[in-house]
């Protein structure tokens, strides 16, 4: 009678019997993109739906947090008070580490498995995942620095919890991205990772190494080639008008190459855009105004840019047809990703049901990494570089540049990143890589004094989590100056 | 030769029959009869005796009366008292174990809605402290500490040898996962309560095994009394409730002050160009929100049961009503019981019986307990909503002090979160069907061995519906929200045991060896419907919403036990028992099976030559005992892989996914609590003192642990047995029963528990573990577990003052050597200490600031009682123990917004000011010793003047008794504590967890209760 102490479980799958087919693969493998958006609980404060609108976006000179705002969470990062034991670094790690350790699962299972199906299928499974799993140790490269790294192969109960080098982490990221690279095909569904946006993160990681903190020599004509690669023969290109960037409509069209993906209902909405907006007007513009732009953002548009008045304003919509009303506060909105002003038409009523993807990379990124990485490689632009800016500028009702020094053309181009990416998650790490943070965040106090004051020179890494440091019993190092 | 006459009754001068009246040291005796008058022909000097089974025997002296009444006091802890225990029953003078008895006489005297209130501070070592004023509401107790960091450390309870499962009183959803979840004991009837045991020891509590590990509080309903007789009994009562305490928070002067100053942008008070407004007579429009959400409630009782006996047949039946409309406006609770019991003699071999209880609760809530903005519940959202009610009067108002209508038009946009306008629109109905039966079939093989089969089935169905309409914020959000959750539960247990029970010479022994097995079905489902077309309909037709999210889970759980209990006693002076338990349960996977053992012995000292013939000691026992018990209270899933869908959206449609959720340990087993328990009774001037005392001290170790692990596994942390904690008391109490010959009599009964707990080990390395009580405002750990430290420990900042001028700069920026926390600190503000000396205010320079635990808690009962007018007078203490005031978070820290804050506002530092300590603003809200507060309080519990009808009323309304009274419930506390009460647990997170004690987020208050009501037995 003692087997009757034997129940299986009837409301979770059991590990045994899975990965018994092609399906149980894919069910695992979207379990892997699950970490870069998910908002369950806590967790939304280590992904795209919460945490990583803070990490990368505020606290620096085009983003501030709300100071009036109740939650301490993300004043924290804004204000460069956050901890080791503050709530949003911490769960960043962790979620960076459960996609890690999902990626791991399924590359394991794929490499050895004994199902059969389509060279193809597995193929793309392989490098949807190894993607993955770049793509979550970037994050974690970028904004702790060198971290412990776990693969397939790593024996969990032997695993020391010790750092690699940051030179380590980036060997490890930069494999599996040519896995990815190699497997991944052209063309896939709309919302996974595809070759070329494989090759576009490949732009991005070297042009990462080639700056601060890695300075890698060998990077930036690696990641100029990757860009030119997708400049040249992937299938994106630039949206002819910069404001449809933003639009719905075009998540899946020819200028975002890879995104956090929301759609409007409860379980897979997010909060692009909510936390942004102005204030004063809930029912058409469903916005927190959390996360506001910094006046220093607005001054540093030439006249005539269109981009500026579309991404920062100073007026609340005030009814279903959009018509607005001066906010008269003297604040600066960010306001990229509209919601419907329109509750009828919406088709969604809640903060976190916002639909709107939050683009991770897309043409005009790639075209700025190519002028960047050309002219770091080179050391002074050519053509293709004032091109490249130029295709941006255009579309932003700007006049072409011409006649730069390398110098000058690098800081041209780190401006216009921000004039044009502003909002999107790079203003952080840009600065980190030209060096630029700490200078940039002390000469923006009229935006945010409080960050120029709390700013140090250690702030250029976050913090590991201090729980992660007791866990491990010291074998795990923090960062310097926490 | 005389013949004396006379009539006996009982306490309440109901008649009594049947008592023994016996001439001392003749064979002369006779009984009582039906109506209580007896007649004895005897000399006309010597010694009356008057005894009978449950009352104190009484002497009288004759000296040449020839009518002699005698009204009879129960015996309060009589040593021929009966005390049940697991699966069986014992004489208290045999009991070896630590065992607390509370009989029916104390839960008559209190008028009590539930069944905690009666227990509260009535047994030494047990802790009960509510959840909240809410009615029905589930509550926090504990034996003996808390053994146990992860499950529940609420006790078993057992109600006529039956165990009643633990079960969940929420569907979850919406904002309802923040209210009060209800007790176990609300399926009970009070008045069918005959008498409560809690059993404490190891010894005491090991036959129930694992599910015994935090102690066992026995329930045992009334049966029919006396041969031949039935009895009705009605009772019922009406009372009336208020919630008289207010917290201080400003009026609307105040308010505008405090806007104008810390919100200029608030267009409702300063004007653009930065001029305020001046409003005249500001108060006339004040409003407190605390008037507009508390009311007077209503309470009453109905309950109406039949005992009675034949030869061979046994049974009881009631039914009862309750409601409560509590103080908080638009809530409501009715619970009706019924239940049949019957107990039948079928031969001389086989007797059986069986009950069946039914039980319905239906209760209407409102959001209390809850978060920021659009989930606030009403009696935070009463406390920092604004103070005044935007009516065409105040607009007209604002607009006569210059404030222009679109800022009046954008401030009524948010005036749905008032908080009367939350309640009204706000459905938060529970209702609830529970069925318990159970048969038993007893074989009296032999006059020596019994066999007994029991078979009980527990069918528990929760319905919980919600519906935030469009008019609140939470509704206007999603164009409505609607939920419907069910749960179903199904308990079956089966037990099957054989009783040894012989007398021979001077030797008693008694051996239960026996079989047990349960099983649980539990199945939940829940849909949410969101964005209504019309919404007339509410919760009631979901097919009127747009959109949809459903859930569903079942498990099943299987529980196995062998069992083996002996006591031996040796001429009732020597007493032994021993047991042991082999328990299995489905939760583990490779180590299924723990074998659990416990011994205890007792000397009743009184019983030697020595002390035979004493006057003064009538009762000394001394005892001790040793034991273990098994604990599984991990997940259903705990030890095993559980792979959970995680979706991820391409091509604008969701895509599943599916993922580990856990680390999976196969090897998890169970927690052992080890028990060393010593204790003495003494009983005093023929038991009318009584003392207790007891010394316990309680390991546990291989504790069920959800451990944290390196979040690089991609797991936060894992089940593990890794631990050890250790709870030790010292648990008194002493009665005192006086009587005098002019039928004066008072009975007081004092108690005090001191609970103490130790965390000995943790985790692998011994890293403490912090957990996050989730407070929205502070987004960080207040509790930590730490090798050394206390379970109930708070974890914080220590706050040094505030900041004043002198540490400042000309430029505002803080001078060299004075922390910050970066957050633009100012003069006045509060100011954290820098615990770690390293300049910065951050994470290292927390410690622990506060306990929750008591450091002695119990209570003071007396009754007295003269002619058949009778008071009882309880007060409740505890002393020493720590609340954390996360009320304040919300409602003290001045931040600036528009919202209202308490009137310390008012005294804070200014440099006008400059000798307030007040701080003027919490900058950076964290956890510190500011929010922690000393809970220690004395409560007036209870106050009730009973008065019996006499004999000559009662005889020609042809009724037996008739008993009127009127009483009080929680009337007065003495307290420091700021808050609404100190006994207030937050639901912010499971209330079962022990570390959520003491924590005051925006709970439900507790009432003051006046009541009338009225006993009459038939």
């Amino acid at each position: 009678c003692e087997d009757q102490l034997d129940i299986a479980p009837k409301s979770n799958i059991e590990l045994g019997n899975f990965f018994a087919t092609t399906e149980d693969f894919d069910l695992a493998l979207t379990g892997a993109y699950d970490p870069i958006a998910v908002h369950q609980g806590d967790r939304g404060f280590g992904t795209y739906f919460k945490g990583l609108l803070m990490m990368g976006r505020a606290g620096t000179d085009e983003m501030l947090v709300n100071q009036g705002f109740w939650d301490a969470t993300g004043k924290e990062i804004g204000n460069y008070t956050f901890t080791a034991f503050s709530r949003i670094p911490s769960a960043v790690w962790q979620m960076q580490y459960v996609g890690i350790s999902r990626c791991n699962v399924v590359i394991s299972k794929i490499k050895n498995t004994n199902v059969t199906m389509p060279e193809a299928t597995k193929q793309r499974i392989l490098g949807e995942a190894s993607f993955l799993r770049a793509f979550y140790y970037f994050q974690l490269a970028r904004y702790y620095g060198g971290v412990p790294i776990i693969t397939e192969d790593t024996n969990l109960n032997e695993f020391k919890n010790i750092r690699s080098s940051l030179a380590e982490t980036y060997e490890r990221i930069i494999n599996d991205l040519k896995v990815a690279e190699a497997n991944i095909p052209v063309i896939n569904e709309p919302g996974r990772v595809t070759k070329y946006a494989a090759k576009s993160y490949l732009a991005k990681v070297y042009l990462q190494m080639s700056g601060e903190p890695l300075k890698d020599a060998t990077a930036a004509s690696k990641a100029a080639a990757y860009a030119k690669d997708v400049i040249d023969n992937g299938p994106y290109d630039l949206e002819p008008n910069y404001t449809d960037v933003f639009k719905l409509d075009h998540e899946h069209g020819i200028e975002y190459i890879f995104s956090a993906e929301y759609i409007a209902t409860n379980n897979e909405g997010g909060e692009v855009g909510t936390w942004d907006g102005p204030p004063g007007n809930w029912t058409h513009t469903i916005t927190y105004s959390i996360c506001r732009a910094m006046p220093e953002l607005y001054n540093s548009y030439e006249d005539g840019d269109l981009r500026r008045d579309y991404n920062i304003v100073d007026y609340v919509v005030i009814d279903a047809d959009g018509n607005t009303q001066p906010t008269n506060d003297g604040f600066y909105y960010a306001f990229k990703w509209r919601h419907d002003p329109n509750p009828a038409t919406r088709g969604y009523a809640t903060e976190w049901q916002s639909p709107f993807n939050f683009p991770l990379t897309r043409f005009a990124d790639v075209l700025l990494i190519y002028a960047e990485a050309q002219t770091r490689a080179d050391g002074s632009p050519n053509s293709d570089a004032y091109s490249a800016i130029n295709r941006v500028r255009t579309r932003a009702g700007l006049g072409n540049l011409s006649g730069l020094s390398g110098p000058d053309f690098l800081q041209t181009v780190l401006d216009e990143r921000k004039r044009e990416l502003c909002y999107e998650g790079h203003r952080w790490a840009d600065l980190v890589r030209y060096g630029k943070l700490i200078e940039a965040v002390r000469a923006s106090s009229e935006g945010n004094n409080i960050a120029a004051a709390n700013i140090k020179e250690h702030h250029v890494l976050f913090p590991v989590p201090d729980r992660e440091i007791q866990v491990s019993g010291g074998d795990l190092k923090q960062n310097p100056g926490y | 030769q005389t013949k004396i006459t006379g009539s006996v009754t009982d306490e309440n001068g109901v008649p009594l029959p049947g008592v023994n009246i016996l001439l001392q040291g003749s064979q002369k005796g006779t009984v009582s009869d039906f109506n209580g008058n007896y007649s004895i022909e005897t000399s006309s000097q010597g010694i009356l005796e008057f005894s009978y089974i449950g009352y104190l025997t009484q002497n009288v002296q004759i000296e040449g009366q020839t009518t002699i009444n005698i009204t009879m006091q129960p015996s309060l802890e009589s040593i021929d008292e009966v005390v049940v225990i697991g699966y069986g029953s014992q004489k208290r003078k045999d009991v070896t174990g630590s065992v607390a008895s509370i009989n029916s006489d104390v839960l008559e005297a209190r008028p009590i809605t539930n069944i905690e209130q009666a227990l509260q501070g009535q047994a030494t070592g047990l802790s009960v402290s509510s959840t909240g004023g809410q009615p029905g509401a589930a509550t926090k107790m504990n034996i003996r500490g808390i053994s146990s960091v992860s499950g529940s450390s609420q006790p078993l309870i057992v109600i006529d040898g039956f165990p009643i499962s633990d079960v969940a009183t929420s569907g979850g959803g919406g904002l309802e996962g923040f209210s009060a979840q209800m007790s176990a004991f609300s399926y009970i009837n009070p008045d069918d309560i005959a008498s409560i045991e809690v059993l404490k020891d190891a010894s005491a509590t090991a036959i129930y095994g694992n599910r015994g590990a935090n102690g066992v509080i026995m329930i045992t309903t009334k049966k029919g009394k006396k041969t031949g007789e039935a009895g009705i009994t009605y009772s019922s009562y009406i009372g009336i409730q208020e919630m008289k305490k207010r917290i201080d928070v400003m009026n609307f002067n105040d308010y505008t002050k405090y806007e104008q100053t810390t919100n200029p942008n608030n267009r409702l008070f300063t004007a653009p160009d930065g001029t305020p407004y001046t409003f005249s007579d500001g108060n006339a429009m004040n409003l407190d929100w605390q008037d507009e959400i508390y009311r007077t409630g209503m309470t009453q009782n109905h309950s109406i049961s039949l005992q009675g006996r034949s030869e061979k047949t046994n049974y009881a039946v009631s039914a009862s009503y309750t409601q409560d409309e509590s103080v908080l406006i638009e809530t409501n609770f009715e619970k009706l019981t019924s239940r049949l019991s019957i107990d039948h003699q079928f031969s001389d071999l086989l007797t059986v019986g069986g009950s069946l209880t039914y039980s319905n609760i239906v209760n209407e809530g409102v959001p209390t307990d809850g978060r920021e903005g659009t989930a606030a519940g009403i009696v935070i959202g009463a406390l920092f909503q604004s103070p005044f009610k935007m009516t065409n009067d105040t607009q007209a108002y604002f607009r006569r002090a210059g404030v222009p209508q679109q800022e009046i038009d954008n401030f009524i946009a948010g005036t749905l979160s008032y908080p009367d306008n939350v309640a009204e629109n706000t459905a938060l109905d529970k209702n609830i069907n529970r069925t318990i039966s159970n048969l038993y079939a007893d074989f009296k093989l032999t006059d020596w061995l019994s066999f007994k089969t029991t078979f009980g089935l527990d069918i528990y169905n929760l319905k919980d519906q919600q519906f935030y309409s469009t008019k609140t914020p939470w509704g206007s959000l999603n164009n409505g929200v609607a939920v419907a959750a069910n749960i179903n539960a199904k308990n079956l247990l089966s037990e099957n045991y054989f009783t040894f029970s012989k007398a021979f010479d001077k030797h008693r022994l008694n051996v239960v060896t026996g079989f047990s097995y349960q099983k649980n079905n539990n199945e939940y489902n829940r849909t949410e419907g969101r964005n209504f077309q019309n919404e007339i309909l509410g919760y009631n037709s979901l097919q009127g919403a747009a959109e949809f999210l459903a859930q569903s889970s079942a498990d099943e759980l299987v529980m196995q036990s062998y069992l083996a209990r002996g006591n031996y006693s040796y001429d009732d002076r020597y007493l032994a028992t021993v047991s042991f338990r082999r328990d299995g349960t489905s939760r583990f996977i490779n180590n299924k099976w723990g074998n659990f053992y416990s011994g205890a012995l007792a000397w009743n000292v009184h019983n030697e030559a020595f002390l035979k013939d004493s006057e003064l000691i009538s009762n000394l026992k001394l005892r001790t005992s040793f034991g273990q018990v098994g604990n599984a209270s991990v997940p259903v899933q705990g030890a095993l892989l559980d792979q959970q869908f995680s979706n991820y959206t391409f091509n604008g449609t969701v895509a599943n996914g599916v993922s580990p959720q856990n680390l999976e340990n196969r090897d998890l087993t169970w927690e052992t609590t080890t028990q060393i328990n010593a204790g003495i009774d003494l009983g005093l001037f023929d038991n009318a003192l009584n003392i207790t005392a007891d010394y316990y001290v309680k390991n546990t170790t291989d504790l069920l642990l959800l451990t944290p692990v390196s979040i690089s596994t991609g797991f936060s942390s894992g089940w593990f047995n890794i631990g050890e904690i250790q709870n030790s008391g010292f648990e008194f109490s002493i009665d005192y029963a006086l009587k005098t010959n002019s039928g004066f009599a008072w009975n007081t009964k004092f108690n005090l528990s001191t609970q103490n707990n130790e965390i000995k080990a943790l985790g692998n390395d011994g890293e403490p573990i912090f957990i996050d009580v989730n407070f929205d405002a502070i987004s960080t750990d207040e509790v930590i577990l730490q090798v050394g430290g206390s379970i109930n420990d708070l974890f914080g900042y220590k706050t040094d003052g505030i900041y004043l001028p002198g540490d400042f700069n000309p430029d505002g920026s803080p001078k060299d050597g004075v922390p910050t926390a970066g957050a633009g600190e100012q003069p006045g503000d509060i100011k954290y200490l820098d615990l770690n000396n390293d300049g910065a205010i951050d994470g290292f320079d927390r410690s622990v600031i506060g306990n929750t635990l008591p450091d002695v808690f119990g209570s003071w009962s007396n009754s007295f009682s003269y002619k058949g007018i009778d008071l009882d007078v309880v007060l409740q203490y505890s002393s020493g123990n720590d609340i954390f005031n996360a009320t304040n978070t919300r409602i003290s820290s001045f931040p600036g917004g528009g919202a209202n804050q308490t009137s310390n506002w008012l005294d804070r530092w200014t440099p006008d000011n400059p000798n307030s300590t007040q701080y003027a603003r919490v900058p950076s809200l964290r956890p510190a010793d500011y929010l922690v507060e000393d809970g220690s309080f004395i409560r007036l519990q209870t106050v009730r003047l009973g008065y019996n009808l006499p004999s000559k009323i009662t005889s020609a309304l042809k009724i037996k008794s008739a008993k009127i009274y009127v009483a009080g419930n929680n009337l007065a506390v003495f307290t420091k504590y700021s808050g609404y009460d100190p006994e207030v647990t937050s639901n912010q997170v499971d209330y079962r967890y022990p570390f959520v004690q003491g924590f005051d987020y925006g709970g439900f208050p507790r009432a003051t209760t006046y009541m009338m009501g009225l006993n009459v037995q038939f």
